[in-house]
């Protein structure tokens, strides 16, 4: 049934996103190769135009394509469990912890893959700007090797904060809140997100205020794996939560 | 063995009692009306039957089991008010019936659908209020459901849509369970009835056979009016 939710959930959102993202790849591409004409051509006044049309496009793409996906989360992760939708989504015969895991899993998803959508377009846009000459200044900073570390980085994360979004919209349910919302979800994040941080971070800060120096990325993993786990006990405290008291006004 | 059982059932809402210890036991195969004035605590017992309130005191069992995943696959829930996915079309909302209730049955949908001429392919949103509580009465009827619970579904809706809402659930739903149906229309509900359950202030005041309840006050709604004091002017 989870999987039911999840394939339900991504055939009416995904699209959507994807075919927004798609186009704002291709004006990207588009942008990068515009930016790589030959400077008589840049000098020109209708490359001008040219450039500040596209710019144009490329941000109003960039902010429909943010809006579109914004939206998607706010019916996956608010609407459809504690809104009107909540009454039928409940009804469907599935736990609430495995329906609640199902909308997690699919804000998941959809999140990785938008976050993958903006790096290729900074990827492109950097490059198309500056050359191989940034990602040279990067590589002073990164190697290769760092590339597993980073992306499980990226992974944990967006487990972690897509955990505390949901939580806090947990809190909103069982506390009750009937009005300004959204003043008491930026609220409740800021603390919620920062008392965890602090107490979750609390193991990478000892270990590097200690002498003793970990070899490699060991810190970095550390941290990640410490930040994974929080993520998931969030997510279980939230299905708890919302086992024992979950209230649809 | 009843199929829906309430022992001691308390509900608060902070520092408001909506159920004060209801002890409650329904048998299988009736029409079944939960009758009380606005308020009185009607959505309350349902939404916790269903599982849309988890905090609560007391035991509820729904064909002897805890609430839970087996209790929403024989249970047909009707909201009060239009809860059905205001983006989907009326297509789009027989798919997710489709594709999440087992016991749905497609072709009965379809066709009660196509009897009132609604549009398939028209979003929910753009649909008036009666043709989206029409929308919701078919769906949660063309699930082959042990218990279908109506959350007011009479409400809000001209007399001869009524009538209909009636002939509906009379005609389609799963012959041999049981429904509950709530609403403080007693007149228009008191035909298709077998039980009667009133309700006053989070208490259950009588719980009879309506036979019973006829022959003692002479009609449901005369009933009503006894028990909460209510005149005609």
């Amino acid at each position: 049934m989870v999987n039911k939710i999840i394939v339900h959930d991504l055939k009416k959102y995904f699209f959507k996103i994807l075919y927004a993202s798609l186009g704002l790849i291709a004006v990207t591409i588009i942008f990068y190769f515009v930016m790589k004409m030959p400077k008589d051509i840049q000098r020109q006044s209708s490359y001008s135009i040219l450039a500040s049309a596209l710019t144009t496009i490329f941000f109003g793409l960039l902010i429909f394509t943010l809006i579109i996906f914004f939206g998607a989360m706010y019916q996956i992760m608010y609407s459809s469990l504690y809104s009107k939708e909540g009454y039928i989504t409940h009804s469907i015969p599935v736990s609430t912890s495995k329906l609640y895991i199902a909308k997690i899993l699919t804000a998941f998803i959809l999140l990785l893959y938008m976050t993958i959508i903006l790096i290729i377009v900074i990827y492109v846009m950097v490059n198309g700007l500056f050359g191989d000459s940034f990602f040279e200044m990067l590589s002073y900073f990164f190697t290769s090797k760092d590339t597993i570390i980073y992306v499980f980085m990226v992974l944990t994360y967006i487990i972690y904060y897509l955990a505390l979004v949901g939580f806090v919209l947990v809190l909103l349910n069982i506390l009750k809140v009937k009005k300004y919302k959204v003043i008491v979800v930026i609220i409740l994040y800021e603390v919620v997100t920062n008392v965890i941080t602090l107490i979750s971070q609390l193991p990478l800060i000892i270990m590097t205020s200690s002498s003793y120096e970990l070899p490699g990325n060991l810190a970095l993993y550390i941290q990640s794996g410490v930040t994974l786990l929080f993520g998931l006990g969030i997510v279980w405290l939230s299905c708890y939560l919302l086992n024992k008291k979950l209230s649809l006004d | 063995m009843s199929l829906v059982e309430t022992r001691n059932l308390v509900k608060y809402f902070s520092d408001v009692v909506a159920l004060k210890g209801i002890n409650l036991s329904l048998e299988e195969g009736k029409i079944i009306g939960l009758l009380g004035p606005n308020a009185s605590g009607k959505t309350t017992l349902i939404k916790v039957l269903v599982g849309l309130l988890k905090e609560y005191q007391g035991e509820v069992f729904v064909d002897g089991q805890d609430l839970g995943v087996h209790t929403k696959e024989i249970v047909s829930y009707l909201p009060d008010g239009d809860h059905i996915f205001p983006r989907y079309t009326v297509n789009q909302c027989i798919d997710f019936y489709k594709t999440f209730f087992n016991d749905f049955n497609e072709s009965k949908a379809v066709d009660l659908i196509n009897m009132f001429s609604i549009p398939l392919n028209k979003q929910i949103k753009h649909l008036s209020k009666g043709t989206i509580e029409k929308v919701q009465l078919v769906l949660t009827l063309s699930r082959e459901a042990k218990l279908y619970i109506f959350d007011e579904p009479i409400a809000g809706v001209d007399p001869a849509t009524r009538d209909l809402i009636f002939d509906l659930i009379l005609n389609h739903y799963n012959k041999g369970s049981s429904i509950l149906i709530s609403t403080h229309l007693i007149y228009d509900v008191e035909p298709i009835l077998d039980d009667v359950i009133f309700i006053k202030e989070g208490n259950i005041v009588l719980h009879k056979d309506k036979v019973d309840v006829v022959a003692e006050y002479g009609s449901v709604e005369g009933a009503f009016k006894e028990m909460f004091k209510w005149s005609i002017k």
